[in-house]
C-alpha cells in the first residue's frame, strides 16, 4: 500500500509486543468506585490473535480503551503496567500516545456510529490517517482509500467515498471503521466487537481480511467478543473475563476441550444453534453479573456459579495453573475435576441447580 | 412499478400489519438515487414474529424504519390495524407511537446522553401521562429487572457509564414500557453475550405469549433468527427473495441466495458445536457463488439482483426480474430457477421457445 514513510519505526524487541501487567481502570462515580478492570495480565506475541470475551458488562471494552490509554478524561484512575514494543504506555505523554494512535496501534471501536465524525465524508477520516502517518500525497491516499473499502465489501468505492456516516448501513459504518483502522498497517490492532452487526458471509471476510494482514505484516491482534463461537476459530489464545478479572486464560484449543472455570462452561453453552428447531428455550445462566461498584467477597461468580461450595462464599481464588502451563483459571472446584464434580453432584443433591 | 410480488401476503384483515410494494429511495446528487429497498411486501399476523434477515447493506432497517414512517417511504403502503400509516398526519402518527415501537440498531446513539437510565426508562409513561410517579418507577424496576439490570443500581446513572450490550438492553426495556402491540426490533441481540442474549429473545418470547407481541425481528444471526420467528423473510439488495415458515425455511431453502446464507451459517458455527445434525450438504460444482464485486444499490443489476453472484443464473435472470410465487405450503420463492421447485413461468416460457434454459433440469435437489 504505497511506500511506507513512517514518522517512526518500532524497535524490535525479542519479548513479547505487548505486555500488560495488573492493570486497573477504575471510575469514580456518585455511587462510589466502579471497578471495570481490576488486575488484568496477560501478554501478547508479535503476530499472535489474542480473544477476549466475557459477558456484557465484563470489562472488555475498559480494558482495550485502557490499553489504548484511550479513556475518558475525567473521573479515573488507571493503574498497573501497559508496555507496548518495549515502550512503557502508562506513564507516556499524550504527545507521544499521538504518534503511535493509528500508525503502529490501531483500535476498531465497538459503536461503529459514534466512532464515525457525523459531519465528515467518510473518504477524508480514512485518508486523514494516512496522509499524517504515512505520509501519502492526496491522490495516493484515495487510491488507497478506495482499495480499503473495496476489500471490506462495499460496492462503488470511489462514489461512497464522498458519502457521510449516516448515508450507510450499520454494518457499513462498522466495515468503514475497520477500513481505516487498518489503513496505516498498524503493528497491533485492537478490534472491539468487529462482526457483531454483520451477517456471516461479510464476517467471514472481514476476519479473513484481518487474518490476511496478520500474515502479510505481522499484526498482532486482540480480537474482543461476546462470541466464543466466533473467536473459536480465529484467534491463538483467549481470555475469559468476568467482573473485571481473568478468570481463565488459555491456548484456544485447550480452552474449549479442558475448560475449567464454570463461568466459561456456561458460556459455551447458551448459544442458539442453527440445528435447534424454532422456540426452543435457550439456556440462560441464571442471575446477574455483580455491580461493578461493589463486588462481593470471595469469587465473584459465586452467586450464579452450580460449583458454587461454601468456601467460594469466602475466599477469593487466584489464578492457577491448569494441566498445560499456558493455561490458567481461577476456581476452587474447576470443570472436570473430582473436585468439581463432587461440589456440582452436593448442590444437585441439595436442590441448589436443576 | 418493478415489484417484487405480493404472493405470500395473505388474509388481509387478519394482518396487524401488512406493507405492500415498499419503495424507499434515497436521492444522490447527480439525479442518482441509491435503490435501498425496492418493492418489497409481507404482512404479520397478531402474536407473530417476522424474522428479516440478509447481508449487511441489503435493505432490513431501512425496511423497519419505514415502517414506523421513520423517514416516510417513498411509495407503498404501510396498513398498521387497517390504517395506512403513510396516510396519516404527523399527530396522528405520534398517537400510534404507543401501539408501535422500535428498538434502534445502533443502541448508544438512540439514548439521550444527559438524561438518567431511570429518566429514560420511564419517559414513555411520563409523555403519556400514565400512571404515578411511583408506579413508574415500580414498572421501570420491574422491566430493568427482565433485562437483568437492577433499578437500584443503574437508575441513576446515564448511559455513557454502560457498556453497549447493558445500552442495548436500556433500550429494550423502554420500548417495552408501553406494552406496544408491534415492535421492530433491528439486531436487539447483537451486541450480547449468549446468556444475554437468550435472557431477551426468552423475554420477547414470554411477552409474545402474555400480551399477545407482535414482532419484526431483524438479525443477520440466522440462529438467533431461527428460534424467535414464526416466519422468515429473506432479502437482497432491496428486494425479497423468499418468505417461508422458520422451520420450512431452514430445512428446505428453494433461493440460492438462502442457501449460500444457511450454509455460510452451518460452516462458522461448526467450528464451536460441530456443526452435527444439519441435512444441509455443500455441493461445491451447485453452491460456489460468484466471486465478483459487491453489487450496488446505485446501480443495481438488471432483472434478479443476485444474478451476479447466483451459482444458477442464466440468460433470463439478466432479462425479467423474477416476482414471489408459492413453491410450497407457507413458502414463497422470487427465482426463475429454485432449488428443488419448479421453473418459473417465464422460466419455463422460454424454455419451451429453446432459449437457452435447458440446462435448468438437473439443478433440482440440494
Ligand atoms: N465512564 C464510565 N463510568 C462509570 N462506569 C463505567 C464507565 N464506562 C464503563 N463503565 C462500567 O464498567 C463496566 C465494564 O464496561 P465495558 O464497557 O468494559 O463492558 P464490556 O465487557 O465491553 O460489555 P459489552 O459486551 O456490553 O460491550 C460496566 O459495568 C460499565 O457500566
Ligand atoms: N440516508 C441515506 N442516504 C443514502 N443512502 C442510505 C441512507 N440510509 C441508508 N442508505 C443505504 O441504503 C442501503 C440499505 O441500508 P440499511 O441500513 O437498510 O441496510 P441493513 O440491511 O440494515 O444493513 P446492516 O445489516 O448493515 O445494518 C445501504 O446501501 C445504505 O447505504
Ligand atoms: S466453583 Fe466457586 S470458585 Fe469456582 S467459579 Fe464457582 S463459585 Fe467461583
Ligand atoms: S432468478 Fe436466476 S439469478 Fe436470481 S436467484 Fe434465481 S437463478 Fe439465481
Ligand atoms: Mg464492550
Ligand atoms: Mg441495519
Amino acid at each position: 500500500m504505497g511506500a511506507r514513510r513512517r514518522v517512526r519505526e518500532v524497535r524490535p524487541t525479542d519479548g513479547p509486543l505487548l505486555e500488560v501487567e495488573d492493570l486497573r481502570t477504575y471510575f469514580e462515580t456518585r455511587r462510589g468506585l466502579v471497578k471495570a478492570v481490576d488486575g488484568v495480565s496477560f501478554e501478547l506475541i508479535a503476530g499472535r490473535t489474542l480473544a477476549i470475551v466475557g459477558e456484557s458488562g465484563s470489562g472488555k471494552t475498559v480494558l482495550s480503551r485502557s490499553v489504548m490509554g484511550l479513556l475518558p478524561q475525567r473521573n479515573v484512575t488507571r493503574e498497573g503496567r501497559v508496555r507496548f514494543a518495549g515502550l512503557d504506555l502508562v506513564g507516556a505523554p499524550e504527545h507521544e500516545l499521538r504518534e503511535l494512535w493509528g500508525d503502529q496501534i490501531a483500535m476498531v471501536f465497538q459503536d461503529p456510529v459514534t466512532s464515525l465524525n457525523p459531519v465528515v465524508r467518510i473518504g477524508r477520516q480514512i485518508t486523514e490517517s494516512l496522509r499524517h502517518h504515512v505520509g501519502m500525497s492526496r491522490s495516493e491516499a484515495r487510491a488507497a482509500a478506495t482499495a480499503l473499502l473495496r476489500s471490506v465489501g462495499i460496492a462503488e468505492p470511489e462514489q461512497r467515498l464522498r458519502w457521510y456516516p449516516h448515508q450507510f448501513s450499520g454494518g457499513m459504518c462498522q466495515r468503514i471503521v475497520i477500513a481505516s483502522a487498518i489503513a496505516c498497517g498498524p503493528q497491533l490492532l485492537l478490534a472491539d466487537e468487529p462482526t457483531t452487526g454483520l451477517d456471516v458471509t461479510v464476517a467471514a471476510q472481514i476476519l479473513d481480511l484481518l487474518q490476511r494482514l496478520q500474515h502479510e505484516r505481522q499484526m498482532s491482534m486482540i480480537l474482543v467478543s461476546h462470541d466464543l463461537g466466533l473467536v473459536a476459530g480465529r484467534s491463538d489464545d483467549i481470555i475469559v473475563m468476568y467482573a473485571g478479572k481473568v478468570v481463565e486464560k488459555a491456548p484456544t484449543a485447550t480452552l474449549l476441550s479442558d475448560t475449567r472455570m464454570p463461568y466459561t462452561e456456561a458460556l459455551l453453552r447458551s448459544a442458539p444453534r442453527l440445528t435447534d428447531g424454532s422456540h426452543r428455550r435457550l439456556p440462560t445462566i441464571p442471575g446477574a453479573p455483580p455491580d461493578p461498584s461493589d463486588y462481593p467477597a470471595g469469587c465473584r461468580f459465586a452467586s450464579r456459579c452450580a460449583y458454587a461450595q461454601p468456601r467460594c462464599a469466602e475466599e477469593e481464588p487466584p489464578l492457577r495453573p491448569g494441566a498445560v502451563p499456558e493455561h490458567t483459571y481461577a476456581c476452587w472446584y474447576p470443570v472436570g475435576t473430582p473436585h468439581g464434580a463432587e461440589a456440582l453432584e452436593l448442590n444437585r443433591a441439595g436442590g441448589a441447580v436443576g | 412499478m418493478a415489484g417484487s410480488g405480493v404472493a405470500q401476503l395473505r388474509e388481509p384483515s387478519a394482518a396487524l400489519i401488512r406493507v405492500e410494494d415498499l419503495v424507499v429511495d434515497f436521492p444522490l446528487p447527480g439525479r442518482r438515487k441509491v435503490h435501498a429497498v425496492s418493492g418489497v411486501s409481507f404482512d404479520v399476523y397478531p402474536g407473530e414474529t417476522l424474522g428479516l434477515v440478509g447481508e449487511s447493506g441489503c435493505g432490513k432497517s431501512t425496511t423497519g424504519r419505514a415502517v414506523l414512517q421513520l423517514p416516510r417511504p417513498t411509495s407503498g403502503k404501510v396498513i398498521f390495524d387497517q390504517v395506512d400509516l403513510t396516510k396519516l398526519g404527523g399527530e396522528e402518527l405520534r398517537q400510534k407511537r404507543t401501539e408501535l415501537q422500535v428498538i434502534f440498531q445502533d443502541p448508544i446513539s438512540s439514548l439521550y446522553p444527559r438524561r438518567t437510565v431511570s429518566d429514560l426508562v420511564t419517559e414513555p409513561l411520563s409523555i403519556w401521562g400514565i400512571g404515578t410517579r411511583s408506579e413508574r418507577e415500580d414498572r421501570a424496576r420491574a422491566m430493568l429487572a427482565e433485562v437483568n439490570m437492577d433499578y437500584d443500581a443503574v437508575g441513576w446513572r446515564r448511559p455513557y457509564e454502560f457498556s453497549i450490550g447493558q445500552c442495548q438492553r436500556i433500550s429494550i426495556a423502554r420500548a417495552l414500557m408501553l406494552n406496544p402491540r408491534l415492535v421492530v426490533c433491528d439486531e436487539p441481540v447483537s451486541a450480547l453475550d449468549v446468556s444475554v442474549q437468550a435472557q431477551i429473545i426468552n423475554l420477547l418470547q414470554d411477552m409474545k405469549r402474555r400480551h399477545g407481541l407482535t414482532l419484526v425481528f431483524i438479525s443477520h444471526d440466522l440462529s438467533v433468527v431461527k428460534n424467535v420467528s414464526d416466519r422468515v423473510m429473506v432479502m437482497f439488495l432491496g428486494k425479497v427473495c423468499e418468505v417461508a415458515s422458520a422451520d420450512r425455511l431452514y430445512t428446505e431453502p428453494a433461493h440460492p441466495y438462502t442457501r449460500a446464507l444457511m450454509l455460510a451459517s452451518i460452516g462458522a458455527s461448526k467450528a464451536l458445536v460441530g456443526g452435527g445434525g444439519v441435512k444441509m450438504m455443500p455441493n461445491p460444482e451447485t453452491d460456489a457463488e460468484k466471486q465478483t464485486e459487491m453489487p450496488s444499490s446505485i446501480t443495481p443489476p438488471s432483472g434478479c439482483r443476485y444474478r451476479t453472484r447466483c451459482p444458477h443464473a442464466e440468460k433470463i435472470c439478466a432479462e425479467v426480474e423474477p416476482v414471489t410465487r408459492r413453491v410450497g405450503d407457507d413458502h414463497y420463492v422470487a427465482c426463475h430457477f429454485p432449488i428443488g421447485a419448479p421453473l418459473s413461468e417465464d422460466a419455463r416460457q422460454l424454455a419451451a421457445d429453446g432459449g437457452g434454459a435447458g440446462s435448468a433440469a438437473g439443478r433440482a435437489g440440494g
